[in-house]
C-alpha cells in the first residue's frame, strides 16, 4: 500500500522498523500495510482521511485510527445509506465473480458476540442447536441479525475445509481456527473455552440477500477489518507468468509447523452481509486450545508459498 | 521468536501492566478503542478480554468498570473528540463486559441505579447495531441475585416497545424465585403477567402487532414445555383479576382458547387471594380516626397482602391504586385534630407506588403533597415541578403546583402557572376555579373575584364558579352581591347531596357575615428552603436529578409569559444538560429569531447526539427558520426516535390523524398514550407550539 501518501502513517512505519525489539505482531501489521497492493487510490484517500490531523506515534494510535476507518466506512448499519468500502465500485478490481453459487460457505462466529443483545442464554442456545429447535433458533437469529452491521464477513468454502473438518472430528473448532488464521480466538490456559458457531450457507444466498446493499465477494485487503496480525495480504500474480490467473484470498495457517512442506495456506474470502436463518447454524463448539505456533515462522512460510503461487519473488521484499 | 501463547502477547501484556497500575485510565483507553491488543485486536473488547485477563484482576476490572460507568453518568454529553458511533460502541462493550465477567460490584450498582442508568442511556447516541440499551438489559437479566428488578421489568413490559419488552421478559425468566436467590424451576407467575402487560400495549388499536406477540407465545411455549391445558390455566389465572382487552383475548384464542373459558371443575389452580378496596381497606378506614393505633397494624397487614400479590405476580395495578388512594386519605385532615392523619406514611406509600408505576401521575401527586405536608418544601417543590413537566396533559399537575406555590407565598408564580394552564386547557373550568380559589385562600380576594367574573364569561352556567364567587364575596363582606350570586348558584344546582350541602354552608356563612361574624382566612406558609432528606431516593425513582426541576420549570414559565428577564435569571443558575439547553434555545426565539435558534440547536445536537428531544427541536427550528426540511428528514428522525412521533407527524401535517392505538376505547391507555392524544388534538389549534414544547419536554424525562 502506498503508505507514503499518508505521511503520519509512513513516519510511524519508518520509526517502528528502526526500533529494536519490535514484536512479531507489530511487525506483522506493519509488513501487511507495506505489502498490500490491492488498495486503490480512491480507497486509499478515504483511508488517509482518518489520519488527517492525527499523529501516529504508536501502534495503539494506528489501531485506533484504523478502527475509526472500519467503524466509519466498513461497519455500516443496515439502516444507513452508505455501503461498506469493501463492496464499493472503487474496490471492484478485487471482486470475486466466479464462485459457483451452489457452494456452501463456512464462517466461524463468536457466540459471545452473537448473544450480546439476545433474549436467550448460552445453555438454551446449545440445547436448541442440538435439538434443532426452530422456534428458539429463529428468535436467536432475529436478535443477532439486529446486531450485525454490514462489515465484510471473512469466510471460506466448505470444499476448502471438508477434509480438515472430517479429520478433526470434535476438535473442529481448534482446527478450523488454525486453518483460517483466526488467531483472536486464543484462550489462555486459565479461562473457559470460547463457544463458537459454525455457520453454513450458500454463495447464492449471499448474492440474494438484499440487506447487504451490494451483494458480492471480494479478495480481502489489509483495511477490510481491524488491525490484525494474523491477516496476510494476497499479491496480484506476475503479469507475464504461468501463475494462476484466478486470484483468491489466502489465510495464514496457524497450525504449528516449521517447514515449507508441512505448511498449507488457508483459503479465505470476504462477502457481503447475509441475514442468518436457523438453518445456517451448522455446529456449535468450543475453541479450547491456545495458539502454539510461532507467528514469525508461519508468516515466513506463508509468504514463501504466496510468492511461489503468484510467481512474485518480489512480493514482501524488504 | 517466542511462540504465541507461552509468552503473553507483548501488546496484551503491556495493557495488563497499565491496567494493574492504573485501572481506570487503562480501561477507558481500551473501551474508547485506543489500545491495540496485538493478537486479540481483531476481536471486540468483550470477546478478547475474557481470553487473557488473569482471574486475579477480575476484582480490579469490577472496580474500574464501576468507576468508569459512574464517570460516564456524570454528563449526557459525548466525550469531547469522540465520534458518537465510537462512544456507542464503548458503552456496548462496557455492558458486554458485565455480561461476560462476574462483576458483582458493578452489577449491584447497575441494579440499584437501574432507573438512572436507563434514563441516561435513553439520551445516549445509539445505532441499530451499536445500541447499549439491550446489552445493559441483558447484563442485568443474566445475573439477578434477588427479585429487586421486578418493577423495572414490569415497567418495560407495560411500555410495550418490542425489543425492550422481550428483554424484560428474559429478565423475568431469569429472575430467582425469591430474594434469597433460589432458582425458579417452574413457569414464573410474573412472567405471565409481564407477558399480558406487553400484550395490552401491543393490542392497542389494531392487529398489526399480533404476529409479534404470538411469536413470543410460541417462543415461551418452546422454552417452557407444558401441556396446552397448563398454559391455558396459567393465562386464565393471570387474567382473572384484571381482564385484558378483547383484542388480546382474541389473539390468545389462536393458541390457547381454553384460557378464555371457565376453568374445568377439576382445576387445582389456586390463585392468589383477591384484594378489594371496598372489602379490605374501606372497613378499616371507617374506624381509623377513632383509634388509629389499633387500626394501623391491621391496615399495614392488608397492604402487605397487596405487596405480596405484586411481588408474586408482577401485577402492581391494584397496589398502585390502593396505595395512592390510601395515601390521599392519610394526607387529609382528621376531623377532630384538623391536621393531616399521617403524611409520613402517605409519603412512603406514594414512593412505593411510584417505584412500581413511575408513569402514574397520582403517585407523584401524592409524593409531592406528602412532602409539602411534612414541611419539606425543597423536595416537594421539585416533585411538583417534575410532575408538571412529566404530565403536562393533566390539568391537575399544573393546578396543584400553582396552588402549592401560592400557599407558600409565591402567589405571582402560582398565578402564572394557572394562567398558562388555562392557555393549555381553555375548555376546562377547573383551572379557572382553582386559580380563583387559590387567590382567595392566599388572601387576594379582589383578584379572586376578578378571576371568577372572567371565568363566568366562558362558563356562565358553571355552578362551581358561582359557589366559589359567592364564597369570596362573603369573605369580602359584599353581602348583596354574594346573595345574588348564591341565588344564581341555586339555579344552577342539581339535587345532589354535595351540591345542597355546599349551598347550605354558603347560606350559613352569608347569614353569619350579615350578623357580623366573618369566618377566618387560611394563612400561607413561608417558601423557605427546608428539606428532611436528600434527593437520592427520589432521583432513583425518576432516574434523573430532580434538583434543577424548579429552575427549569421557571425558565419555561417566564419564557411563555414573555418575561424574558425572569426567564434568563432562572436559567443563569442552571448547568448545561439537554433540558436546560432546550430552554436556552427556546429563549433565543424571542430575542434573536429562529435562524439563531436553529444554529444553537445545531450545536446542541452535536453535544447530545442521542437526545431525541434536542433533535426534534433542531428540526423544528430549521423548519421555522425557513430551511427546506423534507419528508425524508422527518422520517429519518422518526426512525430513530419513535417516541416523538406525534410531534414529528404534526410538524409534517398539523391535521395528522391519530393512530388507531390511541383511539381504542377497549384498551388501557397509560400516561404516555394520554400525552400523545393531547398532542394530536392540539395539532391544528393555536396552542400547537406550546403543547409541542410540553410534549417534547415530557418525553425527554419520561
Amino acid at each position: 500500500m502506498r503508505t507514503s501518501r499518508i505521511p503520519t502513517l509512513d513516519a510511524y512505519i519508518t520509526t517502528a522498523l528502526a526500533r529494536t525489539g519490535l514484536s512479531a505482531q507489530e511487525r506483522a501489521v506493519i509488513d501487511n500495510l507495506r505489502m498490500e497492493e490491492r488498495v486503490g487510490d480512491a480507497r486509499l484517500n478515504r483511508y488517509g482521511e482518518v489520519f488527517r490531523g492525527k499523529s501516529v506515534t504508536s501502534v495503539d494510535d494506528l489501531y485506533g485510527l484504523q478502527r475509526n476507518y472500519a467503524i466509519q466506512y466498513l461497519e455500516i448499519d443496515p439502516s444507513e445509506a452508505d455501503i461498506p468500502d469493501t463492496f464499493a465500485p472503487d474496490n471492484a478490481a478485487n471482486a470475486w465473480h466466479h464462485i459457483d453459487d451452489r457452494l456452501y460457505l463456512l464462517r466461524m462466529e463468536d457466540v459471545g458476540f452473537a448473544l450480546r443483545g439476545s433474549k436467550i442464554d448460552i445453555a438454551e442456545l446449545e440445547l436448541a442447536v442440538r435439538t434443532r429447535d426452530g422456534a428458539v433458533l429463529k428468535r436467536f437469529c432475529d436478535s443477532w441479525n439486529d446486531w450485525r452491521d454490514r462489515r465484510p464477513a471473512f469466510a471460506t468454502t466448505e470444499i476448502a475445509v471438508e477434509d480438515i473438518l472430517k479429520d478433526a472430528g470434535d476438535d473442529w473448532p481448534n482446527t478450523l481456527r488454525d486453518f483460517l488464521g483466526l488467531g483472536s480466538y486464543n484462550p489462555t490456559s486459565h479461562v473457559a473455552p470460547i463457544p463458537v458457531l459454525l455457520m453454513r450457507y450458500t454463495v447464492a444466498e449471499v448474492l440474494a440477500d438484499k440487506s447487504s446493499g451490494t451483494p458480492g465477494f471480494v479478495i480481502p485487503t489489509v483495511i477490510d477489518g481491524r488491525l490484525n496480525p494474523f491477516f496476510f495480504p494476497t499479491p496480484h500474480p506476475a503479469p507475464d507468468s504461468d501463475a494462476a490467473k484466478y486470484e483468491i484470498g489466502r489465510a495464514v495457517n496457524l497450525r504449528p509447523v516449521t517447514t515449507q512442506s508441512e505448511y498449507r495456506m488457508g483459503m479465505e474470502l470476504v462477502h457481503s452481509r447475509i441475514a442468518y436463518k436457523p438453518e445456517h447454524i451448522w455446529r456449535l463448539g468450543r475453541v479450547s486450545r491456545p495458539l502454539t505456533g510461532d507467528l514469525a515462522i508461519l508468516r515466513s512460510l506463508h509468504l514463501a508459498w504466496l510468492q511461489l503461487e503468484a510467481d512474485r519473488n518480489d512480493f514482501g521484499a524488504p | 521468536m517466542a511462540n504465541m501463547n507461552t509468552t503473553p502477547d507483548p501488546a496484551t501484556q503491556a495493557w495488563l501492566d497499565d491496567f494493574a497500575a492504573e485501572p481506570l485510565p487503562a480501561l477507558d483507553r481500551l473501551l474508547m478503542g485506543k489500545v491495540w491488543l496485538g493478537g486479540y485486536a481483531a476481536a471486540e473488547v468483550p470477546d478478547a478480554l475474557p481470553q487473557f485477563l488473569p482471574i486475579a484482576l477480575h476484582d480490579t476490572l469490577d472496580a474500574a468498570l464501576l468507576d468508569w460507568l459512574k464517570q460516564q453518568l456524570q454528563t449526557s454529553e459525548t466525550p469531547p473528540g469522540v465520534n458518537a458511533k465510537i462512544y456507542a460502541q464503548a458503552l456496548v462493550d462496557a455492558f458486554a463486559l458485565l455480561q461476560g465477567f462476574d462483576l458483582p460490584q458493578t452489577r449491584a450498582w447497575c441494579a440499584e441505579q437501574v432507573t438512572s442508568v436507563w434514563a441516561w442511556l435513553k439520551v445516549q447516541a445509539a445505532f441499530r447495531t451499536r445500541d447499549p440499551r439491550p446489552v445493559f438489559l441483558r447484563a442485568l437479566a443474566l445475573a439477578q441475585p434477588d427479585r429487586k428488578l421486578l418493577p423495572f421489568w414490569m415497567m418495560l413490559c407495560r411500555h410495550g416497545v418490542r425489543e425492550e419488552a422481550e428483554l424484560a421478559l428474559f429478565g423475568l425468566r431469569r429472575m430467582p424465585k425469591d430474594d434469597q436467590g433460589e432458582v425458579e424451576r417452574s413457569l414464573p407467575r410474573a412472567l405471565i403477567q409481564g407477558f399480558l402487560d406487553y400484550g395490552r400495549a401491543a393490542a392497542r388499536g389494531d392487529d398489526s402487532r399480533k404476529k409479534e406477540w404470538l411469536g413470543e407465545v410460541d417462543f415461551l411455549t418452546a422454552v417452557y414445555p407444558m401441556r396446552g391445558d397448563q398454559w391455558a390455566s396459567a393465562f386464565r389465572v393471570g387474567m382473572a383479576r384484571r381482564s385484558p382487552p378483547k383484542r388480546l383475548r382474541h389473539w390468545l384464542d389462536e393458541r390457547y382458547p381454553a384460557a378464555n373459558q371457565e376453568p374445568p371443575r377439576t382445576s387445582h389452580a389456586a390463585p392468589l387471594k383477591g384484594l378489594y378496596w371496598d372489602e379490605d381497606i374501606q372497613p378499616l378506614l371507617g374506624r381509623f380516626d377513632r383509634n388509629p393505633q389499633m387500626v394501623s397494624p391491621a391496615l399495614r397487614a392488608k397492604l402487605d397482602e397487596y405487596r405480596h400479590y405484586a411481588r408474586e405476580t408482577g401485577d402492581s395495578y391494584f397496589l398502585v391504586r390502593t396505595f395512592t388512594r390510601l395515601g390521599e386519605y392519610l394526607l387529609n385532615q382528621a376531623p377532630h385534630t384538623q391536621t393531616p392523619r399521617d403524611p409520613e406514611w402517605a409519603l412512603d406509600l406514594g414512593q412505593e407506588a411510584a417505584l412500581w408505576e413511575p408513569s402514574n401521575h397520582y403517585s407523584w401527586a401524592l409524593v409531592a403533597r406528602a412532602l409539602n405536608a411534612l414541611g419539606d418544601w425543597t423536595r416537594a417543590r421539585a416533585v411538583f415541578w417534575y410532575a408538571r413537566r412529566r404530565f403536562p396533559h393533566n390539568p391537575f399537575s399544573h393546578n396543584q403546583l400553582g396552588h402549592a406555590l401560592a400557599m407558600r407565598g409565591l402567589v405571582d408564580e402560582g398565578e402564572a402557572i394557572y394562567r398558562q394552564a388555562i392557555r393549555r386547557f381553555p375548555d376546562d373550568p377547573v383551572c379557572w376555579s382553582d386559580l380563583a380559589h387559590t387567590l382567595r385562600v392566599a388572601g387576594r380576594h379582589e383578584q379572586a373575584v376578578a378571576v371568577y367574573r372572567e371565568a363566568q364569561v366562558f362558563f356562565h352556567k358553571n355552578q362551581v364558579l358561582a359557589c366559589g364567587l359567592t364564597g369570596v364575596l362573603i369573605d369580602l363582606g359584599r353581602a348583596d352581591e354574594a346573595r345574588a350570586e348564591l341565588e344564581w348558584a341555586y339555579q344552577l344546582s342539581n339535587d345532589s347531596i354535595n351540591d345542597q350541602r355546599t349551598l347550605a354552608d354558603l347560606r350559613h356563612r352569608l347569614d353569619a357575615i350579615e350578623a357580623g361574624r366573618p369566618l377566618p382566612w387560611k394563612r400561607t406558609l413561608p417558601a423557605e428552603e427546608r428539606s428532611l432528606g436528600d434527593f437520592s431516593n427520589l432521583n432513583g425513582l425518576v432516574g434523573i436529578d430532580l434538583c434543577p426541576m424548579p429552575a427549569l420549570g421557571l425558565v419555561g414559565l417566564w419564557r411563555n409569559a414573555n418575561d424574558l428577564q425572569r426567564a434568563r435569571s432562572a436559567l443563569s443558575g442552571l448547568a448545561r444538560f439537554p433540558a436546560s439547553d432546550v430552554e436556552r434555545g427556546l429563549i433565543l426565539v424571542h430575542s434573536k429569531g429562529w435562524a439563531v435558534t436553529r444554529d444553537f440547536f445545531r450545536n446542541s445536537v452535536q453535544r447530545y447526539p442521542g437526545d431525541g428531544c434536542t433533535q426534534v427541536h433542531y428540526q423544528r427550528a430549521r423548519a421555522r427558520a425557513g430551511d427546506q426540511v423534507d419528508a425524508a428528514d422527518w422520517n429519518s428522525l422518526r426512525g430513530r426516535f419513535e417516541e416523538f412521533a406525534p410531534v414529528i407527524r404534526i410538524e409534517q401535517n398539523p391535521a395528522a390523524t391519530m393512530p388507531a392505538a390511541l383511539t381504542d376505547n377497549d384498551a388501557e391507555q397509560d400516561a404516555d398514550s394520554e400525552l400523545s392524544v393531547w398532542m394530536y388534538r392540539a395539532g391544528a389549534s393555536s396552542r400547537r407550539d406550546l403543547i409541542e414544547e410540553d410534549f417534547l419536554a415530557a418525553r425527554q424525562i419520561a
